[in-house]
C-alpha cells in the first residue's frame, strides 16, 4: 500500500490520456510538418501581416462589443423573469449550434443591401454593411456572444444572490451591487466567457465569408487565408495556420495568467 | 444616526407560511424574537428589511413609512435606514476587512478615503483595527462575525436587524462574542431586533423577548417573565421546565388537563384556566411514600434516564408525568432504572401558578 | 456506384449526365462531389476516394497528373466568362467597362481557383482596374451573391447564367475580349471502379455527352 496520496484510478487515467492525445496529436503534426524555413518569409509577407491584424483587431472589437451588450442581456435573462424568457434564452443559444454559413446568409437577409433592416439602411443612405471590416465584426459577434452570455448567466444563476442582499442593505442601488460585488465575485467565470468568446470570433470562418465576403486587407481574417492557401499552396497554408495558432495559444496564455493571480478565494 | 422606534404590523402569507406578527421596539431596545423553526420569525426580519414583501400592514420608523401596503407605500431596502446581520458573515471576498466595513459608507455617497476613514474609526472602536488590510478568507468564524457587524453598523443604521448572528459558530466562541455583541446593542443607540432559536440569548441579549410560533405571537415580555412562566411548551422546553395545563378550583387545587392534582402555595381568588410551571430541580424522588410537609405526592414509574451535565435527567409517567433532576448518587441509591415505580413529591412553594394571558402588544 | 469530382460550374449539367448515365446503364449510380477545382484536385492528393475527376482548368488538371492522381485526361468541353447581374439591375452594368467604375460592388472567384484566374485575365487583356469586393471561394458562391443582390455584377461562367435563369441578369463578353477556359476529365488512377469509370468519361465525351453540355451552354472540345 502507498503511503501518502493514492494514485488516480487507473481507468480514469487511460481515458484522459487518450483524450488528450486525441486533441494534441493534430496539433503535433502540424508542428511537425510546418514548414519552419520558409515562415520568416511569409510572416513578412503583407498579406499575411494584413490578416493576422484584421483577425486580432476584429476579434478584439467583436470581444468588446459582445461583452458590453452581452453581460446586460446575461444579467436580464438571469435576474429578470419576464413573459417569454425561456424562449428569449433559446434564441440566444441558437447561434451555438447553427452552423457558421447559416449565420453568415441569415446575417446577409436580415442586414445585407436587400435585408430585411439592410435594405431600408441601404434605400436610406445607399450604404450595406456587406464586404467592410465592420461586416467581419458583425459576423464574429453573431456567433461568438452566446458563448459569453450562456458562461456568465450560468454564473449569475449559480450566484449567491444573499450577497447582493447585504450590499442591498448596505444601501447600494442594483448597478452599484452588479459594479462592485457581483461582476468581481464573478470575474473568474467573467474571463472564462471573454477567452471563450474571442478564440470563438478569431476562429470564426463560414458566417465570415458568407456575410463579409473575402477581400485581401478588408474582410480576409487569417481563417479566410488559411483555407484559400489550401487550394493552390498547402505549405502556405499549414504556415500561416500555425501562426494562427500561437497567437491564439499567446492571448489564451496570457490571459489566464492575469486572472489566475488574483484568485478571490485563498 | 437619529430614528425614531420600530412599529410594525407585519403580515405575509406565502406558500405553506402564514405570519401575523405586531412588533414595537424603542430606540436602544432590544428586542429577541424567539422560537422554533420554521416559525417565521426569519420572514418577520426580512419583512423589515424589505427583502421579503407583505401581504398586509405597515412598517414605521419614527416618523419614516417604510412599508404601507393600504397606501401603497413600499421603500426598497436599499433606501432603507436598516442594518442587517446574517448568520452567514457575508463579507464581500475579493474587498479587504477595511473595504468591507467601508463599503455601506462609500454606497451612501462618501468618496473613497471618507469611507476608508470611516472605517478605521468603526474598527478601532470594536477593536478588529489590526484586522483592517486582511482578507475575508483569512478570518476566523467568530473575526468574520465581528466585522459583519461592524460594516452593518458603520453605513448608520436606523434599525438594527441580526438574524441568528451567533448560529453558525462554536460553543465557545459562541459564548465570547455573545458578550461581545451584549456590550456593542448597549452601546446602538437604535432599536434592534434579534432573531434566534437559542435561549441563552435569549436570555443575555434581550430587553425584551417575543416568542413566535407558527407565525404568531405566543408570548411576550422581559425575558426573566417568559423563562419563569412559559405559555408553552416550547419555551418550557427550552428553558427546561415542567410545564402543565389546568383549572384551578376555589380552593386552590389545580385539576390538570393530563390528569393529577397540584397544590400551589398560597392563596387566590383567580379560578379557570391556568398554567403550572415546575422546575425539574425542585422535584423528589423516593423508594416509598416520603413522610412529611410535601403537599404534593403521587406515584409515577420511570421511563427514561439520561446524563445532562453533572446531574440525571429523570423522566416518570404519572398523573402528571414529570422531568426530575437528580444527582447520580440519588440514582444509585433509589435504583433507578426504565419501569421502576417510584414517589414523587414536590413542594407547594416551588409551583408557579399563572394565567395564560393574551400576549401584550 | 462510381464518385465522379467535378468543378462547381459543371453542377447542373453534370448532374443531368449523371442521371442520363443511369438510365443508359442499369445498376451503376452515380455520386457527385462539387466544388472548387484546386481544392478537389487537393483532396485528390490526400486520396479521396474519387473514381473520376473532371476540372474547370488544363492547370488544376496538371496538378492532379502530377500528383499522380490522375494519369491521362481529355478535354471535353470549354466554357467562357459572362458577367451576371441582378436582375433590377442596381449598379447600371451594362458592359465589362461598366466594372471598373467606382461604387460599383464585384463579385469575382479568388485568383487561385480557374474562374477567379479567368476573371484576372478578362480584365488585364481589357485594360481594366477593377477593384472587387470579394473574392469568393468557388464560382457559385459569386453567382450566389449576385442572386441576393449583395454585388452589382459577379465574373461567372456562361453556363453557370443560363442555369440560373431568370435569378439573374447575363451580359455576354465580346468573343474577343473573353477569356476561355478548358474542361478535362479523366479517370482517377487509384479507382476502384476503373471500368464504370471509364464508361462515364467515355460517356461524357460521346456526341450524346456533347449535346447536353451544349445545350447547357458549354462550347466543344
Amino acid at each position: 500500500m502507498r503511503r501518502g496520496r493514492a494514485l488516480p484510478p487507473w481507468s480514469l487515467t487511460v481515458l484522459a490520456a487518450l483524450a488528450l492525445l486525441f486533441l494534441l496529436l493534430p496539433l503535433l503534426a502540424l508542428l511537425l510538418r510546418a514548414p519552419w524555413a520558409s515562415l520568416p518569409r511569409l510572416l513578412g509577407e503583407p498579406s499575411v501581416r494584413d490578416a493576422l491584424r484584421l483577425s486580432l483587431v476584429t476579434a478584439v472589437i467583436a470581444t468588446s462589443v459582445a461583452t458590453v451588450v452581452g453581460v446586460p442581456l446575461a444579467w436580464v435573462l438571469a435576474r429578470v423573469d419576464f413573459p417569454g424568457r425561456s424562449l428569449a434564452r433559446a434564441l440566444v443559444t441558437l447561434p451555438l449550434v447553427l452552423p457558421p454559413v447559416v449565420g453568415g446568409v441569415a446575417l446577409l437577409l436580415a442586414l445585407g443591401r436587400r435585408g430585411v433592416v439592410g435594405g431600408l439602411i441601404y434605400d436610406w443612405t445607399g450604404w450595406s454593411l456587406p464586404f467592410s471590416t465592420a461586416a467581419v465584426v458583425v459576423a464574429e459577434t453573431f456567433v461568438a456572444m452566446p458563448f459569453l452570455v450562456i458562461t456568465v448567466e450560468g454564473a449569475l444563476r449559480g450566484f449567491d444572490q444573499r450577497y447582493e442582499e447585504a450590499g442591498a442593505m448596505l444601501g447600494a442601488g442594483r448597478l452599484t451591487v452588479l459594479r462592485r460585488v457581483t461582476l468581481p465575485m464573478l470575474a473568474p467565470s467573467l474571463a472564462a466567457g471573454v477567452v471563450l468568446c474571442f478564440a470563438r470570433a478569431l476562429g470564426e470562418f463560414g458566417a465570415t465569408i458568407t456575410f463579409a465576403g473575402n477581400a485581401p486587407g478588408r474582410t480576409q481574417t487569417m481563417p479566410l487565408a488559411v483555407y484559400l492557401a489550401l487550394e493552390d499552396d498547402p505549405q502556405a497554408a499549414i504556415a500561416l495556420s500555425l501562426v494562427l495558432l500561437v497567437v491564439s495559444l499567446a492571448v489564451l496564455l496570457l490571459l489566464r495568467d492575469r486572472w489566475l493571480r488574483r484568485d478571490l478565494l485563498t | 444616526m437619529t430614528g425614531g422606534a420600530l412599529a410594525a404590523q407585519l403580515q405575509v402569507e406565502r406558500g405553506s407560511l402564514s405570519l401575523h406578527v405586531d412588533l414595537a421596539a424603542s430606540a436602544g431596545e432590544v428586542v429577541v424574537l424567539l422560537g422554533p423553526n420554521g416559525a417565521g420569525k426569519s420572514t418577520a426580519l426580512r419583512a423589515l428589511a424589505g427583502l421579503t414583501a407583505l401581504t398586509a400592514g405597515r412598517i414605521a420608523l419614527g416618523d419614516q413609512v417604510l412599508d404601507d401596503v393600504e397606501a401603497g407605500v413600499f421603500v426598497p431596502p436599499e433606501r432603507r435606514p436598516v442594518g442587517l446581520v446574517h448568520q452567514d458573515p457575508l463579507l464581500f471576498p475579493h474587498l479587504t476587512v477595511r473595504d468591507n466595513v467601508a463599503f455601506g459608507v462609500r454606497a451612501r455617497g462618501a468618496d473613497r478615503a471618507a469611507s476608508r476613514r470611516v472605517a478605521a474609526e468603526w474598527l478601532e472602536r470594536l477593536r478588529l483595527d489590526h484586522l483592517a488590510a486582511v482578507r475575508p478568507a483569512a478570518l476566523s468564524g467568530g473575526q468574520a462575525q465581528q466585522v459583519a457587524l461592524t460594516r452593518a453598523l458603520a453605513a448608520g443604521p436606523q434599525l438594527l436587524l441580526l438574524d441568528e448572528p451567533l448560529a453558525a459558530l462554536d460553543a465557545s466562541t459562541r459564548a465570547v462574542l455573545r458578550t461581545e455583541l451584549r456590550e456593542h446593542l448597549t452601546t446602538y443607540g437604535g432599536p434592534s431586533v434579534l432573531v434566534t432559536h437559542d435561549p441563552l440569548d435569549a436570555l443575555v441579549l434581550a430587553d425584551r423577548l417575543v416568542v413566535v410560533e407558527a407565525g404568531r405571537v405566543v408570548q411576550a415580555g422581559p425575558p426573566g417573565d417568559v423563562a419563569r412562566r412559559p405559555h408553552t411548551d416550547f419555551v418550557a422546553r427550552l428553558v427546561g421546565l415542567n410545564l402543565y395545563r389546568g383549572t384551578r378550583a376555589p380552593d386552590g387545587a389545580v385539576a390538570l388537563d393530563g390528569g393529577g392534582v397540584l397544590r400551589a402555595a398560597g392563596t387566590s381568588s383567580a379560578t379557570g384556566p391556568v398554567l403550572v410551571a415546575l422546575r425539574p430541580g425542585a422535584v423528589a424522588l423516593h423508594a416509598s411514600h416520603p413522610e412529611g410537609s410535601p403537599r404534593n405526592v403521587w406515584r409515577g414509574t420511570v421511563t427514561g434516564i439520561e446524563l445532562v451535565g453533572d446531574r440525571v435527567r429523570v423522566a416518570i409517567d404519572g398523573a402528571p408525568s414529570v422531568l426530575a433532576d437528580v444527582t447520580a448518587a440519588a440514582v444509585a441509591d433509589l435504583g433507578l432504572q426504565p419501569g421502576l415505580g417510584v414517589w414523587i413529591s414536590v413542594k407547594a412553594n416551588d409551583l408557579e401558578v399563572y394565567r395564560s394571558a393574551p400576549p401584550p402588544p | 456506384m462510381i464518385t465522379v469530382y467535378a468543378a462547381s460550374s459543371l453542377k447542373d449539367v453534370f448532374t443531368l449526365l449523371g442521371k442520363e448515365f443511369s438510365a443508359a446503364h442499369p445498376g451503376t449510380t452515380v455520386v457527385f462531389s462539387f466544388g472548387s477545382s484546386s481544392t478537389l484536385a487537393q483532396q485528390l492528393t490526400q486520396g479521396a476516394p474519387a473514381d473520376v475527376f473532371a476540372s474547370a482548368s488544363k492547370t488544376t488538371m496538371q496538378t492532379a497528373v502530377t500528383a499522380g492522381s490522375v494519369t491521362t485526361s481529355r478535354v471535353f468541353a470549354t466554357n467562357v466568362l459572362e458577367i451576371a447581374t441582378p436582375p433590377d439591375d442596381p449598379g447600371h452594368v451594362s458592359a465589362l467597362a461598366d466594372l471598373a467604375r467606382s461604387g460599383v460592388k464585384v463579385a469575382v472567384c479568388q485568383p487561385a481557383v480557374p474562374c477567379g484566374a479567368g476573371a484576372a485575365e478578362l480584365f488585364t487583356k481589357a485594360g481594366l482596374s477593377v477593384t472587387s469586393v470579394s473574392q469568393e471561394a468557388d464560382v457559385k458562391s459569386v453567382l450566389t451573391k449576385v442572386e441576393l443582390g449583395e454585388v452589382d455584377a459577379g465574373v461567372v461562367y456562361v453556363t453557370d447564367v443560363k442555369a440560373a435563369g431568370a435569378k439573374v441578369r447575363g451580359i455576354e463578353i465580346p468573343t474577343a475580349s473573353n477569356v476561355s477556359t478548358s474542361y478535362p476529365i479523366g479517370v482517377v488512377t487509384a479507382s476502384t471502379e476503373q471500368a464504370a469509370a471509364a464508361e462515364f468519361v467515355a460517356f461524357v465525351l460521346s456526341s450524346a455527352g456533347r449535346q447536353t453540355l451544349a445545350a447547357a451552354g458549354f462550347g466543344g472540345p
